[in-house]
């Protein structure tokens, strides 16, 4: 079974034929219409697709009512438009429809003076529809480039094909106040007042109308446009603060499956393996992490990529032996910036640090001879080691509980950095199967000594 | 028509993985493939299979394919049945020049139990592909044998790879590559365990001890109901100048067994040993024995420096302590002692009748030599210096922050 719900979608056009003056004999019928194009926007903060589908109808002069409904798919009324592409047509939409005791329909009356074929775009907002990123990062046995591929899955849960669709991927976080889902599964398109209104006299019309929709035959999927040898482009571009990638060409999107395409794919992007000890974060393992920097000197482009998963492997011949390395969620990564990629505890890497020494300094008293202060001092080593066969560079962080503290005596480090009142950070460079330590003494504030630091001399 | 191939190939098997080629007209997409000018090509076996075990990361497996494709767009479906992949972590990988075979895209059909990529090819060519992936159920472990010598004083490390094949899908003829230098060929069933032995080129370097920490041993192990006994066991350490090609121990069971004077083996204990990198020490705990005895006692506690606030209530006062340690070895042959012992607080040394070693600012570590039918006694004098009594008092114990 290709589909578990074969749908009907058709677009209808009931009209009635004015036969010279106010005498006039009416039909209703319905005339099935291709679609010429269809475009959907599919956006990734929210389950929301917003399908744009282009069609030619001929209008007879006088009041057209074009029917649109569907089955099998779960579409937000209040989102439903018909617009005439050509605006100088002899066509007015006069009001839109949306029958009683008739779920998942809608009627445009459309006057026209004269008879005409017009091109109209109905758009429409329908959930199931999703795309996910996500990223492939092989690197180099030296571990000194990856080749990123980055693709999406596109996939189609929605209960309906869109065959031959030109497809944009949005990103960025857009504000709803109701869930698509929710509106689509209203019974009333707008809801309803506390009062109930009579029956519609037109009940029997529209349900045979409704029948003779269904009755027809479900669109054929079509094939898609030929095939280019290179893989689909995807164009991307910013509108305001979203992204949007677009899809080259046309692609059917076919209830139930997804499709997985190549947005982003950079050769060789340089990377520096790193390691990275933070107790407050990690615990007591040294995570590894891969550094890369998304710009054009990396082969990756001028524009963000998009936050997805991405699993990482590790060549290990030339002839394409691989293993996996680990993998980890990526974020949204903007231009420019350098990312790092966690692959997991690294148990080749050891990082211990010990409190060497300590003792209570400057205790004060109040008036009343209470302890009311005193220096906690604490002579730390940290013990690193490099039991792997590369060079490794060592990211240490310590975080403190409060920021009175002083720092001092700092020996065998590579690189300082103070990042903010509460944490600090050494990087160290440790050979293969080399071991390293990195001396220094904390000072705490206690109590009154908080206030009073600044006479503490330094050690 | 994607879905179909994958259902054709699903009704092929009961539980596993398939991959075949459907070479199609250039231009044609998915459903197109029903029509008559598709013709499914071969239904390659892979020519080698490679299940890659890594440490602490799942088995992945590389299968080698010679697949034909015909010039323009091909169809490469791979499907599986029984079998929990992560479709997104499945690789196709052409194993030639990048711009004569392409993969475009690829497909997931609705039961997501399958991948149709789209391969672009310049020419009708049987070209080399790795299909990667990460099979759920395939795994691996390891356990490791030691025997020790009668005499304590050296170890044959064996190991065992247990790889356990729960995925689904048979490997007819695998090589399996532990690391760079373990790689062997077997063969594994669904559902079945292989074990397999694997030469550790070097032995590490031991050296038996007996281990006593204060934080977890009774202080007066005379007057306890049941013999608690002292642990020993054996340091095991890869000197760092070990041989190149020897490798990090992947964690695992150890059983120890020893070779006693009249040839027989006996198995004494077993342990964890966690990862143990080259140049890595770890003590691998055997049994306990209760022919050593060690008791510590306290023979003297001082508060001096007491300090008082106007209403005569303590504030911050100093101990002086002395505790005693006396080590009785009651067997025939000598014993080496790993001593631990913690003094938390703020504390400096008055008269310590035993060498030790600070392994950091309240651990400290005394290594003990007792011969044959030995006691020791020794006394461990230092001074606490500023226990806060009233206020503060949490800040006499030291935290690592």
């Amino acid at each position: 079974m290709m589909q578990t719900f074969r749908l009907f979608f058709s677009f209808s056009l009931i009209f009635i034929l004015m036969c010279g003056g106010p005498a006039h004999a009416r039909i209703d019928t319905a005339v099935l219409t291709e679609t010429r194009q269809i475009e959907a926007y599919i956006y990734r903060s929210a389950d929301l697709t917003l399908i744009k589908d282009t069609r030619t109808l001929y209008f007879a002069k006088g009041m057209n009512p074009v029917r649109f409904s569907w089955s099998g798919t779960r579409i937000d009324p209040t989102s439903l438009s018909f617009d005439i592409s050509d605006k100088s047509l002899p066509l007015e939409i006069t009001q839109t429809q949306f029958p009683a005791r008739e779920k998942n329909q809608a009627i445009w009356h459309v006057s026209a003076t004269q008879p005409c074929r017009a091109e109209v775009v109905l758009s429409y907002f329908t959930p199931g529809i999703f795309w996910q990123p996500h990223y492939t990062a092989v690197l180099s046995e030296d571990r000194t480039r990856m080749k990123l591929t980055g693709q999406v899955r596109v996939e189609n849960r929605s209960g309906m094909d869109y065959p031959d669709a030109t497809v944009h991927l949005v990103t960025g976080k857009i504000h709803l106040l109701d869930r698509i889902a929710d509106l689509a599964n209203q019974p009333f398109p707008y809801g309803r007042p506390e009062t109930r209104g009579g029956d519609n006299p037109q009940q029997d019309m529209v349900a045979r109308g409704k029948a003779l929709l269904e009755s027809a035959p479900a669109l054929m999927i079509q094939s898609e446009k030929a095939a280019s040898p290179a893989p689909r482009a995807i164009t991307k571009s910013r509108a305001s603060d979203y992204m949007v990638y677009t899809l080259d060409g046309q692609k059917s999107l076919l209830n139930g499956w997804s499709d997985r395409l190549t947005f982003v794919e950079a050769e060789s992007v340089p990377v520096e393996t790193l390691h990275v000890f933070d107790a407050s974060r990690f615990g007591n393992g040294v995570m590894q992490m891969v550094s890369f920097t998304n710009d054009k000197g990396s082969g990756l482009g001028s524009f963000p990529l998009p936050g997805g998963a991405v699993k990482v492997f590790q060549s290990i011949d030339a002839d394409g032996g691989m293993i996996f390395a680990g993998s980890d969620t990526a974020d949204y990564i903007p231009s420019g910036k350098r990312h790092h990629l966690s692959l997991g505890p690294d148990p080749r890497i050891t990082v211990v640090p010990k409190v060497m020494k300590y003792a209570k300094t400057h205790l004060t008293f109040d008036k009343k001879n209470n302890l009311s202060g005193f220096d906690e001092v604490r002579t730390w080593v940290i013990e690193a080691a490099n039991f792997s066969d590369h060079p490794a560079r060592i990211d240490i962080f310590q975080t403190l509980p409060h920021p009175h503290f002083a720092i001092s005596g700092i020996q065998g480090q590579d690189e300082f950095e103070r990042i903010d009142q509460n944490r600090f950070k050494f990087s160290i460079r440790v050979s293969p199967a080399g071991k390293k330590n990195i001396h220094y003494t904390i000072t705490t504030y206690q109590g009154d000594r908080q206030w009073q630091q600044k006479s503490v001399p330094s050690s | 028509m994607a879905a179909k191939i994958g259902s054709f190939l699903m009704k092929s098997r009961s539980f596993g993985i398939m991959i075949c080629s459907a070479l199609v007209t250039a231009g044609l997409i998915l459903p197109a493939l029903v029509s008559a000018d598709t013709r499914l090509g071969i239904l390659p076996q892979p020519d080698a299979v490679h299940i890659r075990l890594s440490n602490q990361n799942p088995a992945m497996v590389q299968e080698h394919h010679q697949i034909s494709l015909g010039k323009g767009i091909n169809q490469v479906a791979f499907s599986w049945s029984g079998v929990r992949l992560d479709p997104d972590a499945v690789l196709l990988t052409p194993l030639s020049d990048p711009e004569s075979v392409r993969v475009l895209s690829a497909a997931m059909p609705p039961d997501g139990a399958g991948l149709i990529w789209q391969v672009y090819s310049s020419n009708d060519a049987v070209v080399p592909m790795i299909l990667s992936y990460l099979p759920a159920g395939l795994d691996s472990l390891v356990t490791y044998t030691a025997t020790v010598n009668a005499r304590e004083t050296a170890l044959d490390l064996d190991a065992k790879l247990i790889l356990r094949n729960f995925s689904g899908q048979p490997y007819e003829s695998a090589t399996v590559r532990l690391d760079l230098d373990t790689v062997f060929s077997t063969q594994i069933q669904d559902q079945e365990t292989r074990q397999v032995s694997f030469p550790i080129p070097q032995n590490p370097e031991m050296t038996k001890i007996l281990q006593w920490d204060g934080q977890t041993m009774p202080h007066d192990p005379e007057n306890q109901d049941t013999a608690v006994g002292v642990p020993f066991g054996y340091e095991i350490t890869f000197p760092v100048n070990a041989v190149r090609d020897t490798f990090d121990l992947r964690p695992g069971n150890v059983r120890i067994f020893l070779e006693d004077v009249q040839g027989r083996t006996l198995f004494t204990g077993e342990d964890f040993l966690p990862f143990l990198a080259k140049g890595d020490s770890f003590f691998l705990e055997t049994g306990r024995t209760r022919d050593v005895i060690i008791t510590k006692r306290r023979m003297k506690t001082d508060d001096i420096q007491v300090r008082r606030n106007d209403k005569g209530t303590i504030q911050v006062f100093d101990q002086i302590i002395t505790d005693r340690f006396i080590l009785k070895n009651t067997r025939t042959t000598p014993a080496d002692i790993r001593l631990i012992d913690r003094i938390t607080g703020q504390w400096e040394p008055v008269d310590m009748a035993h060498a030790y070693t600070l392994e950091d600012h309240e651990t400290l570590r005394l290594d003990i030599h007792l011969d044959a039918e030995e006691t020791r006694t020794f006394d461990l004098t230092y001074k606490i210096l500023n226990i806060f009594a009233d206020k503060f008092t949490q800040y006499n114990q030291v935290t690592y922050q």
